[in-house]
């Protein structure tokens, strides 16, 4: 032991550094305290290694769930912003604002709070302030409706907004709210469509509908640094911007709008005309639809009864809502006798100067068939096809239909699509209705009904479609309202692809065109003459199925058909007016002269030079 | 006059050149610590400078003003013999116990967050709890090297003006300047080779004393220990915590950059004072963080070499004094910043902004190196020969 010792302390001694003087109790002592503190630094600094490189997530009932220090330090330290982004607006080939958003305020009265500077106000002042601000309510109808519980009013205008706040009344409530607004009201309602009053903007109807996906922006949100501050005691969120990163541009959103083919004025004066049209004949409903017939797109679409989309809430009656001349299947009449006379032209049963035997009446399966002024005109003899399409003759085409096998008319029929969805950019479409097939071929009535567009049933956007088809010289072109997103310059940023097939000859639709101008110069179709401009149609009057399923004797549906101009078609403009009343309702007494303010419209709007010299009478 | 402005010029003075390696090292270290400090303070406290006085650098500016007092005080102690220093030391205590002991006075002690440790001088107010450290250090120092030698009269006196001034600093309330300075205390006693018997008798009736008055009073207890679990009272009693830990985290290894702290916006309390650790960690992370540790260790192992080399035992006392002080003191801050001590206010040395703090710290430095030229023969021996010039 005491060797063992005495060594040690010889080798204290040897060590060259150590003061003479320091015991081995003292160094023993120094080295100590230092050691704690070494330890304690060493401790600590595993304890920083923990916290800052561990970080692991923190395990306590009271603290976020799953998250470590870092990720409250994101959560805490950040906010997320959501702006408002307008949704888009919609407007015509002319650029006029059809549906946008803008902001409105809705207003809450708290009776129980009413006071100004400190002082109570009595409810009759503040009714008599209100109503002499907002002009619609008395102040006594105003007094009732503070009762009641919601909103006081939605919707009210940012004019009204500084003078209700300018009375300085605690207990009048305005909130800012975004909605959509329909400037030209129910204008252009059948396509615009609506999105809900509500928080949720859901889009309802039309353009609104199936559009939406081009009409919503992304929403921006931002993830903002902030902090807060204390001011007069209350605790003030600070956003720091500037710390924004380069990704989260403040104002990404872009100034496209929805586009659509409709022109206001041509829609319009369409509306007035049509409008007139059916007040003079009390009408049921009605619709005009034009379509360019070289593109598919839809300058017209005026559909009767309709709504305003800024109360869309305020209709009992919910058959406005829906766009019927897409929505509804009719019997088009003797406006499909043309389709018809292309088909058999096409099929080369007859040739375009055939003579074909009119004897004004006739048997199939028991039915009897007339003609419409069977009575007053009786048998015609021969008569060429044109002259059939002039006096609207169904026995003419029931013969001229017959030369086709009737399975081959059948496929003719399907060929038109007018079975298939269309499909439209507007909601609702309803696909045509033919018989069937095998009834079809084996019953010569229903191939006989089919002659003067009977027996089967399609939309009028439809057959529209099928008259562009002629004008245009054969293509079936895809009718379309939207024409795609364009910037506040006009230019077209996304623009939808127009789609056609081919179902005629050009020369076969040329000839029918030319004879559907003679029934406008010289036939049923005289009432929509315009002196010095070209114009082909066809008029219809078709009796409706009632209820029971048989033909109504006195419900019917005219309607009108044109191409114009002639020589170089550009608009197939159809009228369709259902259930007019009086004695003389025909295509040619209500829905030609609807037709022919709709062609004078475009005329005059679009400048379109007349093709002839006027004659002089 | 010109022989005045050496204690003007901080770290630079041409005498430096001639000091012990140790005593030179010590001077640029110390310099360095307060550079970082002041940087660090600069950007825990502009934002708060900013929101609470319409300037950034109002309290940079205050500091500089404790800095300029605390550098005078510095180059005083570097350039005086530590025995005239010592000479000063009881008087300075005694003086100074009076003073802690008139904080608790209503009217003139200035109570802020509670505590009553500020006597109200001016614009600025004189917190003698931090005051006395050096000065407890030199009589501790001057009281344990000569421990064997004295009476137990004097040693009982001694004690009773150093329970008294832990007594003092206790009721301010000030637990954690108490707990500091006895710890320094004691361990300053360890060092002074007294017998253990003494010293484990004495720590245990410390403890006996705390555990008796936190027995009498549980809610203390509550909040000492609430440092264990602040997820607790995550809005009240262990916000603090949970801000400076959050601060901490988001360090990570690099940390955000230099002023570039998120916490110290808002979010983490008294960010410029005891929880100025929290924001230069999170601007320097992990990496500066270790940089730091092992600056504060190097800072204290020098001031342990200087021990071992100095010649007499009142001066190596004083050189463990103020290592215990200087990095003890920074540890326990860094410690409560990082949850792992309980949460009290404690200045960290040259970081923290408080007047007195710095000078207390910069007096301490002070007598460290003044150890350090005096810790070899012959470099004394080369300060006579300047001193005759």
């Amino acid at each position: 032991m005491r060797k063992i010792r005495a060594s040690k302390l010889s080798q204290k001694t040897r060590l060259p550094k150590k003061p003479r003087n320091l015991a081995r109790q003292v160094t023993l002592r120094l080295l100590l305290v230092w050691g704690l503190l070494f330890l304690c630094a060493t401790g600590l600094a595993v304890r920083l290694y923990h916290l800052q490189v561990v970080d692991p997530v923190i395990a306590h009932e009271k603290a976020p769930k799953n998250k470590n220090y870092k990720a409250i330090a994101r959560s805490q330290q950040t906010a997320n912003l959501q702006l408002f982004t307008p949704r888009r607006q919609i407007v015509d080939r002319n650029q006029n604002v059809l549906a946008t958003d803008r902001i409105n305020y809705e207003l809450y009265v708290h009776p129980a709070l009413f006071i100004k500077n400190a002082k109570p106000v009595s409810a009759e002042e503040i009714a008599q302030s209100l109503a002499t601000i907002l002009k619609t309510d008395s102040p006594e109808n105003l007094l009732k409706k503070f009762g009641r519980p919601g909103p006081l009013f939605r919707n009210l205008p940012e004019s009204v907004v500084p003078q209700i706040r300018a009375l300085q009344i605690d207990g009048l409530d305005l909130r800012k709210n975004y909605s959509r607004y329909y400037p030209y009201q129910d204008m252009a309602a059948e396509v615009i469509g609506y999105i809900n009053k509500d928080s949720s903007r859901e889009p309802k109807a039309g353009l609104e509908l199936t559009q939406n996906n081009l009409l919503e922006r992304p929403s921006i949100t931002l993830r903002l640094k902030r902090s807060f501050l204390q001011l007069k005691g209350k605790t003030q969120p600070i956003f720091h911007p500037g710390e924004l990163k380069r990704s989260q541009k403040l104002f990404q959103f872009d100034d496209l709008r929805l586009q659509t083919t409709l022109d206001l004025r041509l829609q319009q004066s369409a509306r007035e005309a049509l409008k007139a049209g059916m007040d003079k004949y009390k009408a049921k409903r009605g619709a005009v639809l034009v379509m360019d017939v070289w593109d598919g797109s839809i300058p017209i679409l005026v559909c009767e009864p309709t709504y305003d989309p800024n109360r869309y809430n305020e209709y009992q009656d919910y058959s406005v809502f829906k766009n019927w001349a897409i929505t509804d299947l009719y019997e088009p009449g003797s406006t499909f006798k043309p389709i018809n006379v292309a088909i058999a032209l096409e099929a080369g049963v007859v040739t375009p100067n055939a003579k074909i035997e009119d004897t004004g009446k006739t048997v199939v399966n028991t039915h009897t068939i007339r003609n419409h002024d069977y009575r007053e005109k009786g048998a015609r003899g021969k008569i060429s096809i044109p002259q059939i399409l002039q006096y609207s003759s169904n026995i003419g085409m029931i013969n001229i239909m017959k030369q086709l096998s009737r399975p081959d008319y059948y496929h003719k029929l399907q060929e038109l699509g007018i079975e298939e969805p269309l499909k439209l950019d507007i909601p609702g479409y309803t696909p045509g209705q033919l018989r069937d097939e095998v009834e079809f071929s084996v019953r010569e009535i229903d191939a006989a009904t089919a002659a003067f567009g009977q027996g089967f049933s399609l939309t009028p956007m439809k057959l529209l479609q099928l008259h562009a088809a002629i004008a245009n010289g054969g293509e079936l072109m895809k009718p379309h309202l939207v024409k795609g997103l364009v910037d506040f310059d006009g230019n077209i940023h996304y623009e939808i692809p127009s789609q056609s097939k081919k179902i005629w000859d050009s020369k076969i639709t040329q000839t029918v065109l030319e004879m559907m101008e003679t029934v406008v110069d010289q036939g049923s179709g005289k009432v929509s003459q315009i002196p010095g401009y070209r114009i082909a149609g066809k008029t219809g009057t078709a009796q409706k199925i009632n209820q029971t399923g048989a033909y109504d004797e006195t419900a019917k549906i005219t309607s009108f058909v044109a191409i114009f101009p002639v020589e170089n078609p550009r608009y197939a403009i159809l009228a369709v007016v259902d259930e007019p009343k009086g004695r003389w309702t025909f295509g040619s007494t209500v829905a030609a002269p609807i037709v022919k303010d709709v062609i004078e419209t475009i005329i005059a709007h679009e400048g379109i030079a007349p093709s002839r010299e006027p004659e002089k009478n | 006059m010109l022989q005045y402005l050496k204690y003007l010029i901080p770290f630079i003075n041409p005498q430096v050149r001639n000091w012990t390696w140790e005593a030179r090292l010590l001077n640029w270290l110390t310099c360095i610590w307060l550079l970082v400090g002041l940087i660090t303070l600069i950007s825990a406290s502009y934002p708060e400078g900013v929101i609470e006085h319409q300037d950034g650098f109002y309290i940079l500016k205050r500091q500089l003003i404790g800095i300029i007092v605390g550098i005078i005080a510095f180059n005083i102690v570097t350039n005086k013999p530590l025995k005239e220093t010592l000479k000063i030391s009881p008087i300075m205590v005694l003086f100074l116990l009076l003073l802690i002991f008139l904080t608790t006075v209503p009217g003139i002690g200035k109570t802020v967050y509670g505590a009553r440790r500020w006597i109200a001088l001016g614009p600025f107010s004189l917190q003698p709890s931090e005051l006395i450290k050096p000065f407890l250090v030199l009589q501790a120092a001057y009281l344990f090297a000569r421990w064997k030698n004295l009476t137990w009269n004097i040693r009982g006196t001694w004690l009773a003006i150093f329970s008294l001034t832990l007594a003092g600093i206790l009721i301010q309330p000030n637990l954690s300047t108490t707990a500091l300075c006895g710890m320094s205390l004691w361990l300053i006693a360890v060092a002074a080779e007294l017998p253990w018997p003494q010293l484990l008798s004495v720590s245990l009736g410390g403890l006996s004393v705390a555990g008796l008055s936190l027995w009498h009073n549980p809610y203390q207890w509550d909040r000492i220990v609430f440092f264990l679990e602040p997820w607790d009272d995550p809005q009240g009693k262990g916000y603090q915590l949970i801000q400076s830990l959050i601060a901490i985290a988001s360090g990570g290894w690099s940390g955000s950059g230099l002023g570039l702290s998120q916490q110290k916006l808002s979010y983490l309390p008294i960010r410029s004072t005891d929880f100025i650790f929290s924001v230069y960690s999170e601007e320097f992370g992990f990496i500066g963080c270790l940089f730091l540790l092992l600056f504060i260790i190097l800072y204290g192992t020098i001031a342990l070499r200087v021990a071992f080399k100095s010649k007499s035992k009142i001066q190596r006392l004083v050189a463990i004094g103020v290592m215990v002080f200087l990095v003890g003191q920074s540890l326990i801050n860094i410690a409560v910043a990082t949850g792992s001590l309980p949460t009290t206010g404690l200045p960290f040395p040259f970081f923290s902004y408080g007047i007195n703090s710095i000078v207390a710290s910069l007096l301490l430095a002070g007598l460290l190196i003044r150890v350090a030229r005096e810790g070899s023969k012959g470099k004394v021996l080369k300060l006579k020969i300047e001193q005759r010039t």
